[in-house]
């Protein structure tokens, strides 16, 4: 799909960025560039996140922010010059604790010590809604498991190379990338990153409790010109036995945490 | 040495001397640039009755013809677009058999979403809709040809079926179909040797997501998800010649000029979902919803619509957040183009489809 070719956008997680000390050369000649790549093979210039807005700084001309994701913060500096006024508007537009896409390229400064700083260009900022900032997190755990699995893969198989991968189901750029970072990291300790992983998928509600959340609403709303259902009717009705209600509170939760519903009495709901 | 009969279905994997019994059943001609300058070969398809293959002739005896049955020597396979495929050069020798061979025809099983021409016959699943039945002459003849929109959960496909009339509404496994590229798009053609059956099929109308790096084909009904992360420079407001609908790079049109214009929004991005990113266009149905532009606001001839307003609206609508776009992949000569029909704010719906997408992929 990408015949003009176009430096594509990495979705990287704050913690998985902050692992990389290697950059690699690309290109040829004068249009050879340095990427970042990271112990899970991500490589790369430019780079797509989302996250909250801890602090907004305005220094002489310079604006900076700190962009959280949940697992760490992205560091972002914009210069304004002739040619990025529109980006200009973007960043006088957001403020601390606006949810924000951001896309932008980075630029490194490694230390003596080998620890790499990545600082972030900004190319556009937008504000954004929880559901897309949560979708962002969600694709990109997802493209994060797979380069776990090829990692965990040419580390159980030295001999592996880009088109096993490739005929594992990886793209060619992953598998590329996948060998590349294995040479560099070869003593990186994955299991890090798998716990971060963890850490997003616990966080996230799960598929079953959304479905539930679905059909409470339903009921509740089926419910709302007789004054509201119950919580031991909304149980007898989804036919939840009384001693695992569990998910239910977490579906009620979610529902009045989401301005869906309200309590009209106690225990009793209405919509809202 | 002779080797002994090999059947279809036991050609697994790359081997040498192989000698097979096979009916030809097509045969193409190609012209190639070697280093030794042009040459010819030939290429189509063999069966016996446990299957039928591919072939490559560099090298074919002039007699050899098709619907002839032949017991063939020395060949070889290899594999080639991951499918093996047997290979016919100086050393093969082809000894022509006055019998009849029954070929059993096997195709390979594709979602419409995967479907490739390096698989000429194939067989799909899908539920079929849109029958439009139309008339066409053949050797003084008259005869119907129908056609149908074929869908399963991943796009849309049409298909033509010359001279039977399909079931639609319900799910049909269509055995043996015929693919080309016409116009841009996929097709399928059904013919007298295609196998259709009824068959129980769970489809809903709401495509499954597709990731972009997936969205090879140009079929319709793709679903994918994403952020875009460019907007074109001149999408926006356009004017047309309220005559002849022609996009207006003046104030007038020049085969209309007292006609007047009208207003019309066409926007094109590019949109990223992690996997991948392409470029989409999009006219004012697949957006007016989602950014509010309305027609009666286009319409406005007391206050015609500005530029910036439209441009400002865009942007509200379609660069705040991620978003779900329903369209159609075409083939161009740049590569595969693709028009939205339908752009949507990803909603908690959307989000846990695509989440159960990819878990499928871990479970």
């Amino acid at each position: 799909m990408n015949d003009k070719k176009r430096e594509p956008a990495r979705w990287i997680i704050a913690r998985e960025l902050r692992e990389c000390t290697e950059t690699v050369m690309e290109g040829e000649g004068e249009s050879q560039k340095e990427n970042f790549i990271t112990p899970l093979g991500t490589r790369g210039r430019r780079i797509l996140f989302c996250g909250k807005i801890t602090s907004k700084t305005e220094e002489n001309e310079m604006t900076k922010l700190a962009v959280s994701d949940s697992t760490g913060a992205f560091y972002v500096s914009f210069f304004p010059k002739d040619f990025n006024q529109a980006v200009k508007e973007q960043i006088d537009l957001v403020n601390q604790d606006d949810t924000v896409i951001v896309m932008g390229k980075t630029s490194f400064y490694k230390t003596d010590e080998g620890r790499m700083y990545v600082n972030i260009n900004p190319e556009s900022i937008r504000i954004i809604d929880e559901d897309s900032s949560q979708y962002w997190m969600s694709r990109s755990a997802f493209l994060l498991k797979r380069r776990i699995l090829g990692i965990k893969e040419l580390k159980k198989n030295p001999d592996s190379t880009e088109s096993s991968l490739v005929s594992l189901g990886f793209t060619e750029d992953e598998a590329s990338a996948m060998v590349q970072s294995s040479s560099l990291y070869s003593s990186y300790d994955i299991a890090r990153m798998e716990e971060i992983l963890m850490e997003i998928s616990a966080s996230k509600v799960s598929e079953s409790t959304s479905e539930l959340k679905d059909k409470i609403f339903e009921i509740i709303k089926a419910r709302n010109g007789l004054g509201g259902v119950t919580y031991d009717e909304i149980a007898r009705e989804m036919k939840i036995d009384m001693q695992s209600t569990q998910e239910m509170d977490q579906a009620l939760t979610l529902l009045l945490e989401e301005g869906e519903i309200f309590e009209s009495s106690r225990r009793k709901y209405k919509t809202v | 040495m002779e080797s002994a009969i090999k059947k279809i279905e036991e050609l697994v994997k790359e081997e040498t001397n192989i000698t097979i019994k096979v009916k030809i059943l097509s045969i193409s001609q190609k012209e190639a640039n070697t280093q030794k300058g042009k040459s010819v070969y030939h290429y189509g398809l063999l069966g016996d009755p446990t299957g039928v293959i591919p072939f490559t002739a560099w090298s074919m005896p002039t007699t050899v013809r098709d619907k002839d049955v032949y017991q063939i020597s020395k060949c070889y396979t290899k594999k080639f677009n991951e499918k093996i495929r047997i290979y016919f050069d100086q050393g093969t020798e082809f000894k022509l058999l006055p019998e009849e061979l029954e070929v059993k025809r096997t195709y390979r099983y594709y979602s419409i979403r995967d479907l490739n021409t390096n698989d000429k016959y194939v067989t799909v699943e899908g539920i079929l809709s849109n029958e439009k039945e139309r008339e066409y002459e053949k050797e003084g003849q008259k005869k119907a040809i129908y056609q149908y929109i074929m869908r399963d959960q991943t796009g849309t496909i049409p298909l033509s079926s010359f001279g039977t009339k399909l079931p639609v509404g319900k799910g049909v496994r269509i055995e043996g179909a015929k693919l080309d590229l016409f116009n841009g798009y996929y097709r399928l053609n059904t013919y007298e040797k295609t196998a259709i059956e009824d068959v129980n099929l769970k489809i809903t109308e709401d495509p499954e997501y597709s990731y972009i790096k997936d969205v090879k084909t140009p079929v319709g009904g793709i679903k994918v998800s994403g952020f875009i992360i460019s907007l074109g420079e001149k999408s926006g407001l356009l004017t047309r010649c309220r005559e002849c609908n022609t996009k207006l790079d003046d104030l007038r049109c020049a085969d209309h000029p007292e006609a007047g214009v009208k207003y019309d929004v066409f926007i094109y991005f590019t949109v990223d979902d992690g996997t991948g990113y392409m470029q989409v266009n999009a006219g004012f149905d697949a957006i007016s919803e989602i950014t509010g532009i309305t027609s009666e606001y286009l319409s406005d001839e007391k206050m015609p619509p500005l530029k910036k307003e439209i441009r400002s609206r865009i942007d509200r609508g379609l660069m705040h957040g991620a978003i779900s776009i329903n369209g159609n992949a075409r083939m161009t000569e740049q590569g595969i183009s693709f028009k939205a029909m339908k752009i949507e704010r990803l909603d908690q719906k959307n989000y846990r489809q695509i989440v159960s997408i990819q878990e499928e992929e871990f479970a």
